[in-house]
């Protein structure tokens, strides 16, 4: 018996109950004020300050056996003349606020602590050996993720040299040839970049996870789960999938406060199960800052993704992770001029438009309510305003529709993965408000991830194979086999097909596969293409699949008010 | 340590096996696995399921905080309810008390969707199918969730003797949901606060008595998976391994037809 194993025993073949002390335990381990309380002390918090998550290791072994292609990044005179792409180590000032085009009109950042000096400051330095820096997948213009066009543009400004595209995870794989744009094909067409990530799972403590299921490479376009050095089969096996930059922007109703049920948000909300708790402060954290939940806070992603984006090898200092994550913290995103609707900020306006608004508005607040909405109100948009233009008038009724539609607008919302599962029943009649509801984000207040079914087939974005068609599969396609052991997954019985398992990657769970923490809904004018896979490259697009996802049978008016809707946010 | 038992379909006993069980439960139970029906009405859809030539009503959709939650549609479900005299729902007679488990095995012949009919509404529902129609939480506009102070181990509690927090499950399922937080917070709460010597964690296998005499087990090895969640659960929420023993019992229940629900079930004993 390990010293911290809790005794197991098991029962006579007639079940009657006998003890027996195991030489395994169940998990190790304990948040460090709970074992204060008690007589018998657990050993210390794994994931501590000072150390990492038990997957970063491995991902720190892949990312230094990647080649690194892009020597030191040079200011972009070009870009920088233009004060849209903040290139590594380049100097100048990000004022309090920058307005920033895009298609649908303008979006601005917001620096609530007053303007930054980008020059030495940890987020827009290159500070590992690809030359990038976290402003460079997180771009201000861009909403601070990095859209499509934006990456396009960089190729063809940079010829493929920019630190964007270092080998390691901006390419489809890092053995392919790097100077070929078909090797970053999932970059230039979807903006996505690889997240690889061990197999088995890694609990925080580094141990190995058993998973509910085995998982098989079906299809490898790129050729990164294959391949000997960075596959599932290489001696130190990894998943890759292919997932868009979050946006850094509005981060105090992402990261707080604790979401979920019990005192101080102990549990995850859709699942029961414990929350992760912050390594330094032992309380339990939001889990909404990734897609798959792995990293608790802002301080630890900033490591990982140093160490996974940037090629570091280590990790930053206490003071370089403390610039990140306050720098982080007090920028806020949002559209604030539409090309049709004109200001969308005015006095008068709708209350939860702009980053003005986004940094005064209290977070953590539930606004499925009639009457405290999710995006507040857009009444005041229904009736004419001295000064309108015929075509703003149009716009703004337009968009105050889009509100009713996605506030007020039944449908069936059916096998979804924890959301049906968690008291709504299968199929539900609610709105997009239901799951999209937390208010000025949209996210969703309880914490926890769901499946959509945009990663998941059949309902997945995935071209039908067919000798008349020149559409190839872009996206891996992973076959899951669930564990007889294990309930069958509600939805999708044992085996399932994804292009990107999600959550289970962390989590080893069958009833995980392809279910993703939600995303905020601010600044999507500025950062298309959508969805965790970039999937849906439009605001059309988007809809279009919510459309055939759960048979709305949305009007091709409903379609377009809800398009500008999402465009002014 | 010992290998999880292979999850199989759910034995089925007949009583003329278990003649201690062949009586059956008192006739005023419904207790029975069938499809759940769905029917739309104007506001929220109701959910249904026919036995033995009859519609049982089993309960609206509401939201996470009520007290039932819907079936699936595509799973069998199993119906643990006693007829009571009100009047029908939705066509359906009400079963009040009920507990209702969807099965997990998928059956696609269970995939009745009910159209709305004007007979058939709803007058009760707290919530209609969009946004909630009360005042939002704590009745002021941006009010915020309930309090999310951080749960530091209160001194409140004064140590006293051992407690009983009970983990219920539905039919042949474990933890995979918010329900069962709340004993699992109380058991950690209160070790915590008692500086608990122990804490004992033991699962049961159950079985439901039907309306037709059988007898419905759950999985062998439920009890198990029940145990080690538990255990594994009450430590990554700050109880020390070392404090606890975690044990099952694989023997089914012996079931009655009337409080079988409340015998699938985990027991966190904490003896300060």
């Amino acid at each position: 018996m390990t010293p911290m194993a809790p005794r197991i025993d098991r029962p006579s073949r007639r079940g009657r109950v006998r003890r027996r002390a195991l030489t395994a335990g169940l998990m190790g381990g304990a948040v460090a004020y709970a074992a204060a309380a008690l007589s018998q002390s657990p050993p210390p918090a794994p994931g501590a300050v000072g150390e990492v998550a038990g997957h970063v290791p491995a991902q720190n072994a892949q990312a230094a056996t990647a080649p690194i292609r892009s020597p030191g990044p040079e200011p972009d005179p070009i870009y920088a003349a233009a004060g849209r792409w903040w290139a590594p180590g380049q100097a100048g000032l990000l004022e309090q606020e920058s307005a920033y085009a895009n298609p649908y009109g303008k979006l601005t950042v917001r620096m609530a602590s007053g303007p930054v000096e980008a020059k030495g400051h940890p987020f827009f330095e290159p500070l590992g050996a690809n030359g990038r820096s976290c402003a460079t997948c997180h771009q201000p213009a861009d909403g601070m993720s990095v859209s499509a066009d934006t990456v396009r543009q960089r190729w063809r400004e940079t010829s493929g040299r920019d630190p964007l595209f270092a080998a390691v995870d901006g390419s489809n794989c890092p053995s392919l040839p790097q100077a070929e744009p078909a090797s970053h094909s999932l970059l230039l067409d979807r903006g996505l970049i690889r997240v690889f990530l061990p197999w088995p799972p890694k609990a925080k403590d580094g141990s190995a996870i058993k998973p509910e299921f085995t998982i098989e490479v079906v299809r490898d376009p790129t050729g990164c789960n294959t391949d000997p050095v960075y596959g599932l089969r290489s001696p130190n096996p990894m998943v890759s999938v292919y997932r868009r930059p979050r946006p850094v922007a509005n981060m105090k109703y992402v990261v707080g406060p604790e979401r979920g049920p019990g005192s101080g948000g102990l549990f995850i909300a859709k699942n029961g199960l414990p929350a992760a708790m912050d390594p330094e402060t032992g309380r339990p954290v939001s889990m909404q800052i990734m897609s798959d939940a792995r990293e608790p806070t802002l301080k630890t992603q900033a490591v990982e993704a140093a160490i996974t984006h940037l090629q570091t090898g280590g990790k930053l200092t206490e003071g370089q992770l403390k610039q990140i994550v306050d720098f982080e913290m007090q920028v806020y995103a949002g559209q604030t001029d539409s090309r049709i609707g004109g200001s969308l900020v005015d006095p008068g306006g709708p209350p939860a438009l702009g980053p003005r608004n986004l940094q005064s508005a209290s977070n953590g607040v539930l606004g499925d309510y009639l009457d405290n909405p999710v995006f507040k109100s857009f009444e005041m948009w229904k009736a004419p305003v001295p000064g309108e233009t015929p075509a703003q008038r149009s716009f703004r009724e337009s968009v105050a529709r889009g509100a009713d539609v996605f506030f007020l607008r039944p449908f069936w919302i059916s096998n979804v993965m924890h959301l049906n599962t968690v008291g709504m029943g299968n199929p539900a009649k609610r709105t997009c408000a239901t799951c999209h509801n937390m208010q000025m984000t949209g996210m969703d207040l309880s914490n926890g991830w769901m499946d959509l079914g945009t990663t998941n087939l059949p309902t997945a974005m995935d071209p039908y194979p067919s000798p008349y068609s020149p559409a190839k599969p872009e996206m891996p396609l992973f076959k899951i086999t669930c564990d007889k052991s294990v309930p069958p997954h509600p939805f999708y019985g044992r085996v399932i097909y994804t292009q990107d398992p999600g959550r289970a990657l962390i989590s080893g769970k069958c009833n995980d596969v392809g279910a993703i923490v939600m995303q905020q809904f601010r600044g999507l004018a500025a950062r298309a293409p959508y969805f965790s896979n970039g999937s849906a490259k439009t605001l059309r697009e988007l809809v279009d699949f919510y459309d055939r996802r759960f048979d709305i049978k949305y009007s091709e008016q409903e379609k377009q008010d809800l398009i500008n809707f999402l465009s002014v946010l | 340590m010992a290998r999880l038992p292979l999850w199989r379909t759910a034995l089925v006993l007949w009583g003329v096996a278990h003649s201690a069980w062949a009586a059956g439960p008192p006739v005023d139970r419904r207790n029975f696995v069938a499809c759940p029906i769905i029917r739309d009405t104007k506001t929220v859809p109701c959910w249904l399921s026919e036995y033995k030539g009859e519609l049982y009503y089993l309960g609206v959709q509401v939201d996470f905080g009520s007290e039932f939650w819907p079936p699936y549609l595509g799973h069998k479900v199993l119906v643990e309810g006693q007829v009571s005299d009100e009047p029908r729902i939705c066509g359906g007679v009400v079963l009040k008390p009920i507990k209702i488990s969807p099965l997990p095995e998928a059956d696609e012949n269970c995939r009745t969707m009910l159209p709305a009919e004007d007979r058939y509404t709803i007058p009760f529902a707290t919530r209609g199918p969009g946004p909630n129609n009360r005042p939002s939480r704590n009745g002021l506009p941006g009010a915020t969730p309930a309090p999310v102070a951080p749960t530091a181990p209160t001194q409140a509690a004064a140590p006293s003797g051992p407690r009983e927090f009970v983990v219920l499950y539905s039919f042949n399922n474990r933890i995979w949901n918010v329900r069962a937080t709340p004993p699992m917070q109380q058991a950690r709460d209160y070790a915590l606060a008692t500086h608990a010597k122990r804490v004992e964690v033991v699962a049961y296998r159950g079985a439901s008595l039907l309306s037709d005499g059988s007898v419905y087990v759950e999985d062998e090895g439920v009890a198990e998976m029940r145990a080690r969640q538990v255990g594994e659960i009450l430590q990554q929420v700050g109880l020390p391994a070392a404090a606890m023993s975690v044990r099952w019992d694989d023997a089914p229940q012996k079931p009655n037809g009337v409080d079988d629900p409340l015998r699938r079930k985990t027991v966190i004993r904490v003896i300060p």
